[in-house]
Formats: structure tokens, C-alpha cells, sequence
């Protein structure tokens, strides 16, 4: 096919350009048509009926010369490049019209499919406008937007030009991090959902940090009286935990952990929840280290601190996905021990189930156990507790149930023996994930066993 | 693949397959002959008249094919001979008038048809018994040929009509006058087409029609047009105006209704797959696995254990102990009737050791040890 021959093929119905005839006209096309059967009946030439089709179509034709040309059309997008998973964002497309002739604008962008968005935006054009439109990403990872797509009406509204515009932005979706935010505003209050306290200032824990003012509720025993002598007001010690402490946070992204909850998966519950911990423990000045695995080890992110820290760790691994395969834990044991010489806390975050079956691994952590401190937590499964509790009503229904609580016990069995051997399980509901895992970190280096 | 198709290779590809391609079709269809219907002066086709055709054409070179309706034919003059053969259906009567037109101002029509019944108001008679082999025909002069006659109508004269050619039978062919014209009717087309033509004395007898109807001709016409070509009834004839209009103006309405409707705007959308894992594929394939084994007995093993295990962690009772050794500590803490109670834990506890059981015994187990585990749940 010749270039022009093609041009004019996807101008017709098949590429993004070209126009299109409008309702309306469908409309006063559809009138005419009745008036033109009746008076057939009345009795019209074929020429008559050819002539008031070709000319009502011509002139409707006309109409177009008095819209914006293509040319005279600028469009420019605005995105905020990062979004959270399931938060609500607003897009701003700004218009400008250099030529002399208004239009209705119809816009429709080129949002990747998994985006929460309502389209098209209509609205009228002078000689600048804004539209703004709101989008929901429920999916993470890496998307691009490269299109803008628009329609614009002749003043009539007989016909509507159509063209397609490039524009391209980069899209990264991270996880929601409403949770982190919750915690660096305010600890205390984030952590009462758990019915803990921060118990910052906790007698004889830790090291001397500071001299501040007395408040009422401090220890009184803490007072300095020193300074209080020289600036005559009451002064007290403050202590803190040690801190430059090393926390290491494994993730597993295998195939269990795609199993649904009630609002996204397991990893990204477990995501959401570790960087949480991540901010806790970079706002207390530790190093902080990912690693996130499946069969192999997917990305490891060495320990640092300052809270640039959180930005590397959240660009590393905000596009991380569930893999099909079983996750392999004795490879990021190996992994760790060369990589992780000084003592840390390890934090894993994985299915407690998958973790239990795999009785080498379990081997491979009590050893690591002598050099780290190991802490596991999990996601409650629901569907095994409801499963466990149900009635008896025929015999499929009671095995499945049966198998539930075999499950349970199994569970409950080797958690226990294992604690004993110092590899701490814990599993929490999903809404309380990041707190219990805060609380335990915080807890853990109050009472300085790291 | 990439290599291949792109570049000049690809072109010198094309162009081979192409070639292939068309000396395979030119070979497998040019074989078969091409359909004509019967009785058309262009077909070659035994059943076609292009021989005689082509023969006055060589011998007069005045001879034509008349495709046009026949009110044209009269703006051509006179001295006119008109060869119809075997018309596909009967002209309507306006074409008929026309014809007759056409003849009164001093041309000829010459029409075969094996029944002209309705043509030029001639009218026919039927006979009993078509000769299968051929006949002896008896023209007006006394002469005889042999010719085949494949007919069941003879022609019925009228007072001032010459009959050219007959049989035992019946008139087979006359002449009629029409104003300063004549109308010659055979009923055997079959003669003139390029199968017959020269067989029999065919060829004698169509030049003893050709001879009653003159010799000196302006021009002569084949008559394609009662052929088909083009008479056939149009559409404008057999629906009244308004239905044509209303389909031309819903044919136009549906275009731009489609393409108002159809013409993409947005980006291109293809299905998406999204695949959600339960957790609860584990317990569903051991469960699917006790059941197919009959394990009943190992299922309610679990049963009881678990409730032994939620008594420890709710009420206290060690898991350890038989369960004869924890019926006062149960009856402390239920409600249930000492005696009843009683009776359960005998029973749970012999059909603990039973080797197998049967499905009805593991479901009124199962139900009982329910309610027992919903009790200590509940508190």
C-alpha cells in the first residue's frame, strides 16, 4: 500500500486521527430522512433525494472549517510520578488554543488498563483550560502513559476532529504508604493501636542521651540536679536505647504469598509493613538492610542509615512481584552469612506455614540464630481459622474442616518447639502487620538484646 | 524471520510466490469451461448460437447484438431484421407494444421459441406425442426436410398468416404481417444453436425462414436483450419508491451511525488476566486426599485432638490426660448434663480406638465433638 493510500485508511476509521460525525448530525440526518421518505410518498425524484443528501452533507462539512486545526492545539500532562497503590490522585491536563475558534473538548488518556479512572472529560475550550481527571492505581509496579487521545467539536457539533497525541510520562506505582506516614507523624499514636507504649524513656535502659526540661510524669529520680542548681529550673536525664543497631529485613516474595486478603495479597501487606519498620528504624538511627527472595535472592539493598535510606530501599523494590516459585530459604541464609557479618536483628517476613515445612531452612536459622537475632512474622490466614471452626454438614465439608485444624495444631506444635530454640514466630491480622512489627523492633532494642 | 521478510529479499520472495501462485491457478482453472446460458449469440457452448452468429456476420457484415430496450429500436429506421431466440420470459406490455411498434414501421422479427405461447398473440396447441427422433417437416412449396423436433406445441394460424413450415402435427413455423413489418415464428430454437445446426437439414430449414422474411437488410440484430441482459425486472419496478428511499436513507443513517459509534477513541484495550490465589489450596487437596483414602478415623483423631488442645488453652484441661481421667474437670466448667457428658466422652473415647469406622459414625462423632468445641469456644 502506497503511504497517502494508507494515510487515508487510518484517517477513516482504524488509527487515532481522522473525523468522526457527531450525534447530532447522526440526529438532523435521521429527521431528514423521515421528511425525505414523506415526501416521497407525496412523490420526489431520485435527483431531488441525491441532492438533499449530498448538499445537507456538504454544508455540514463546512461547518468544520471553523474549528481549531490540528496544529493550534497544545497539550501538556500532569502526573505526579509516584503513586501510592490504592490512593487517589489528580491529573491535570492543561490546553492551549492559539487559533481564533472555541471547541468542546473530549479527552480520553492513555491510563494503563489496571488504573481506577473515569473517562472521557468533557468540557469547553477558549483559549486555555485545565482538566483535571482522578485516578487510583490498585496494581504496583512501572507504567507508561504515551498517547493523549482528543476529540473536539466544530461549533455546530456536526462533526468532531480526532487526533492522538504523544505525550509520554512514567508512572511508578509503590506501595501505600500510609501506614509509614502514620508512624514519622506521630509514633505514639500508631502504636496505641496495638495498646502499646513507646516506652522511650525507660529507667536504666539504654544510654544517656540528653538533658532536658522536667515535665510532670518523668521519674523523679532521673533528676539533674546539677543543672537544676545552675539554671534554676528543674532538669531531668534523658535516656535512650543504643542506637546504630543493624536490622536486616527479609522479604519473601514466593509463591504463598500471593495468596488474597481482604485488601490486596500477602506481599503487599508484608511490603506496606516493612517499610514501616524501615522508617522506625531509620528515624532511630539504625541501619537498616532489604533483602527480598523468592528461589533466589531478588534484590539486596546493603544497611545504611539517614532516611535516604527509606527512598533507595522503596525505589528498590516497589516493583517486586509475587513469583510462582517455592521461595528457597537456605539460599538466603548462605547469602546472608556472607553478606551480613555484623550482628543484626533479621526480621522475616513470610508465610508461617511454608517456613514451618521447611525443616532444613529451620536448621540453617538456628545457626544464624547464634550470630543474629531472628524474628518471623506472619499473616493470620482467616480462611484456616473460619475453615477450623466450622459446622458439621457432610463429609467433605468435616475433612476440610479436620484438615484446617491439623493444620493448626501442626502450626501451633512447631512454633512452640521452635521458640524454644529462640526463632520467635508471631502471626498477625493484616490490619495489624506494620504494628506488631514496630512494636516488637521497638521492644527488642529497649530491652537491648541487640 | 526478520531477515526474510524485510529488504529487497522479501520483494524477490513475493514476486516467486506470486508468479507460483498464478501459473497453479492458471492451470487448475483454465480447464473448466466457462458457463454461458443457452441460446446467446457470444457462446461457443453446444448450446449457444454463436456459429450462426459469426456465419452472417462473415457472409453480411451488417449483423449486430441488440442489448438495449426495444424502444430504442425504432430510432434505427426500418428495413431491420430482429433475431429473437428463445427469450428468457415474456416481455411486459409496454416492451411488447414496442416490439409491434417496431415491426409496423416495416421491420422484421424473426422469434424461435419452443413456446411463443404469448409472444405477439400467438397462440399454440398442444400435442400429444413429442417425435423422439427426427421428422419430416413439409414446407409451402413442397419440399421436405428432415429435421428435429423437439416440441410438444404446434403454432395455431390466424386467417391472413403463411404458414412457412409444418408437420403431420401442426404449423411449426409462419408469417404473420404487422403494418408494413412481418413477424416469423418457428417453434424450434434448438436448430440455431452450435450443437444442431449442422446436423439433420437444420441449416436448409433456418435458410428458408431467413428466406420468407426478405433478404435486403439495413442491419441484423440478435436480440440479447430479452436474454437477460439487462431486461430482467429492475428493482424500481417491483418496489414502490418510498421502500427504495427508505433503504438508501437507512444504508447512509447506518454508515454514519457506525462510524459515529465504531471509530476508536481511547487507547487500545485487550482483555486482561488477573489470577488470585487462595490460601486454602492446601487443606482442600489433603481433605481431598482423606476422603478419597475413606480415612475417616484419622480425621476424627484430629477432631478430638484439636478439641483437647482448645480445652488446654480455654478451660485448663491438661491435653495430656485420657479422656476418662477429664470428665470432672469438663463437668466443672460445662453445662451440659453430667450424664450425657458421660456418655460422650465413653463414646468419643472408644471410637478413638476403633481401627476403622464407617461415614456415619465419623459424622455423628464429628457433630458431637462440635458441639463440645463450639461450648468451649463460645466462653
Amino acid at each position: 500500500m502506497t503511504k497517502s493510500l494508507r494515510n487515508w485508511w487510518g484517517r477513516f476509521l482504524f488509527q487515532g486521527r481522522g473525523i468522526v460525525p457527531s450525534k447530532r448530525l447522526v440526529t438532523i440526518l435521521l429527521l431528514l430522512s423521515v421528511s425525505i421518505i414523506i415526501l416521497t410518498v407525496v412523490g420526489l425524484d431520485w435527483i431531488w433525494i441525491i441532492t438533499f443528501n449530498s448538499l445537507f452533507l456538504l454544508f455540514s462539512l463546512v461547518d468544520l472549517l471553523f474549528s481549531p486545526k490540528k496544529k493550534e492545539m497544545n497539550f501538556t500532562r500532569e502526573i505526579p510520578h509516584e503513586l501510592e497503590r490504592g490512593l487517589q490522585y489528580q491529573v491535570q491536563i492543561k490546553v492551549r488554543n492559539t487559533s481564533d475558534y472555541g471547541c468542546s473538548l473530549t479527552l480520553v488518556d492513555d491510563v494503563p488498563q489496571s488504573f481506577r479512572k473515569t473517562f472521557p472529560i468533557k468540557g469547553k475550550l477558549k483559549k486555555e483550560c485545565n482538566f483535571t481527571y482522578d485516578i487510583e492505581a490498585p496494581v504496583r509496579g512501572d507504567y507508561y502513559l504515551r498517547h493523549l487521545y482528543v476529540r473536539y467539536a466544530s461549533p455546530l457539533g456536526l462533526w468532531e476532529k480526532q487526533m492522538t497525541i504523544p505525550l509520554e510520562d512514567h508512572v511508578k506505582v509503590i506501595p501505600d504508604l500510609t501506614e509509614t506516614r502514620r508512624y514519622l507523624q506521630s509514633a505514639q499514636q500508631f502504636l496505641l493501636y496495638d495498646g502499646e507504649k513507646i516506652r522511650k524513656q525507660k529507667s536504666g535502659v539504654g544510654e544517656f542521651a540528653r538533658i532536658r526540661n522536667y515535665v510532670v510524669g518523668d521519674d523523679p529520680r532521673k533528676i539533674n540536679w546539677r543543672q537544676t542548681a545552675k539554671l534554676q529550673e528543674v532538669m531531668t536525664n534523658e535516656y535512650e536505647p543504643e542506637h546504630g543497631k543493624y536490622i536486616t529485613i527479609l522479604i519473601d516474595c514466593g509463591r504463598m504469598m500471593g495468596a488474597e486478603l481482604k485488601d490486596g495479597n500477602r506481599l503487599e501487606k508484608s511490603l506496606e509493613a516493612a517499610l514501616t519498620v524501615t522508617a522506625a528504624a531509620l528515624k532511630n538511627g539504625d541501619y537498616v538492610g532489604v533483602l527480598v527472595f523468592s528461589k533466589d535472592v531478588n534484590v539486596f539493598i546493603p544497611p545504611a542509615k539517614g532516611m535516604d535510606q527509606l527512598q533507595r530501599i522503596l525505589q528498590a523494590i516497589y516493583n517486586v512481584k509475587v513469583d510462582a516459585t517455592e521461595s528457597n530459604y537456605s539460599a538466603v541464609m548462605n547469602y546472608l552469612q556472607t553478606y551480613q557479618k555484623k550482628r543484626s536483628l533479621l526480621l522475616l517476613f513470610s508465610d508461617v506455614h511454608t517456613f514451618l515445612y521447611e525443616e532444613s531452612a529451620l536448621y540453617y536459622f538456628k545457626r544464624l540464630r547464634q550470630r543474629h537475632l531472628f524474628f518471623m512474622i506472619g499473616i493470620e490466614d482467616d480462611e484456616l481459622n473460619t475453615t477450623a471452626k466450622q459446622d458439621t454438614r457432610n463429609v467433605h465439608h468435616t475433612m476440610v474442616k479436620s484438615m484446617a485444624q491439623q493444620q493448626l495444631l501442626f502450626k501451633k506444635r512447631e512454633i512452640a518447639k521452635w521458640e524454644k530454640q529462640g526463632l520467635i514466630m508471631v502471626e498477625a491480622t493484616e490490619e495489624q502487620l506494620a504494628t506488631v512489627a514496630v512494636s516488637y523492633y521497638i521492644n527488642l532494642l529497649n530491652e537491648g538484646l541487640l | 524471520m526478520r531477515n526474510l521478510f524485510t529488504g529487497k529479499k522479501s520483494w524477490v520472495w513475493l514476486v516467486i510466490f506470486l508468479l507460483v501462485f498464478i501459473s497453479i491457478s492458471y492451470f487448475l482453472i483454465s480447464k473448466q469451461p466457462q458457463d454461458y446460458p443457452n441460446y446467446v449469440s457470444d457462446s461457443p457452448a453446444p448450446m449457444g448460437t454463436k456459429a450462426i452468429y459469426t456465419y452472417l456476420e462473415q457472409e453480411y457484415n451488417i449483423v449486430d447484438r441488440w442489448t438495449h430496450s426495444p424502444n430504442l429500436l425504432i430510432d434505427n429506421g426500418s428495413n431491420q431484421l430482429l433475431v429473437m431466440i428463445e427469450p428468457i420470459f415474456i416481455p411486459d406490455a409496454k416492451d411488447m407494444s414496442e416490439y409491434i411498434d417496431f415491426m409496423e414501421n416495416g421491420n422484421t422479427i424473426m422469434l424461435f421459441q419452443n413456446n411463443p405461447h404469448g409472444m405477439f398473440d400467438i397462440s399454440t396447441v398442444p400435442i400429444a406425442t413429442m417425435q423422439e427422433n427426427t421428422t419430416k417437416l413439409n414446407n409451402n412449396q413442397g419440399l421436405e426436410y428432415e429435421a428435429f423436433l423437439p416440441s410438444y406445441e404446434r403454432l395455431l394460424t390466424e386467417e391472413k398468416d403463411r404458414v412457412i413450415l409444418s408437420d403431420m402435427e401442426g404449423v411449426v413455423a409462419l408469417e404473420r404481417n404487422y403494418g408494413d413489418g412481418t413477424l416469423i415464428v418457428a417453434n424450434t430454437p434448438i436448430w440455431m444453436t452450435n450443437e444442431h445446426i449442422l446436423e439433420e437439414d437444420h441449416l436448409e430449414i433456418i435458410q428458408t425462414v431467413f428466406h420468407h422474411a426478405g433478404g435486403e437488410w439495413g442491419s441484423i440484430l440478435f436480440d440479447e436483450y430479452s436474454h437477460g441482459t439487462g431486461n430482467k425486472p429492475t428493482v424500481n419496478t417491483l418496489y414502490p419508491q418510498w421502500i427504495l428511499v427508505l433503504g438508501f436513507q437507512l444504508l447512509l443513517l447506518t454508515i454514519f451511525y457506525i462510524w459515529n459509534q465504531g471509530k476508536r477513541f481511547g487507547p487500545i484495550v485487550t482483555p486482561r488476566e488477573e489470577t488470585v490465589r487462595f490460601s486454602n489450596e492446601r487443606i482442600k487437596a489433603l481433605a481431598a486426599w482423606y476422603q478419597r483414602g475413606k480415612r475417616y478415623q484419622d480425621s476424627l483423631i484430629i477432631q478430638a485432638d484439636y478439641l483437647r488442645i482448645v480445652m488446654q488453652e480455654k478451660w485448663g484441661i491438661s491435653y495430656r490426660k485420657d479422656w476418662e481421667d477429664i470428665t470432672n474437670n469438663i463437668n466443672q466448667r460445662s453445662e451440659r448434663d453430667p450424664k450425657e457428658l458421660k456418655s460422650f466422652i465413653n463414646g468419643v473415647s472408644t471410637v478413638l480406638t476403633k481401627p476403622t469406622i464407617t461415614k456415619q459414625e465419623y459424622l455423628l462423632w464429628s457433630r458431637k465433638i462440635d458441639q463440645l468445641r463450639k461450648e468451649v469456644e463460645d466462653e
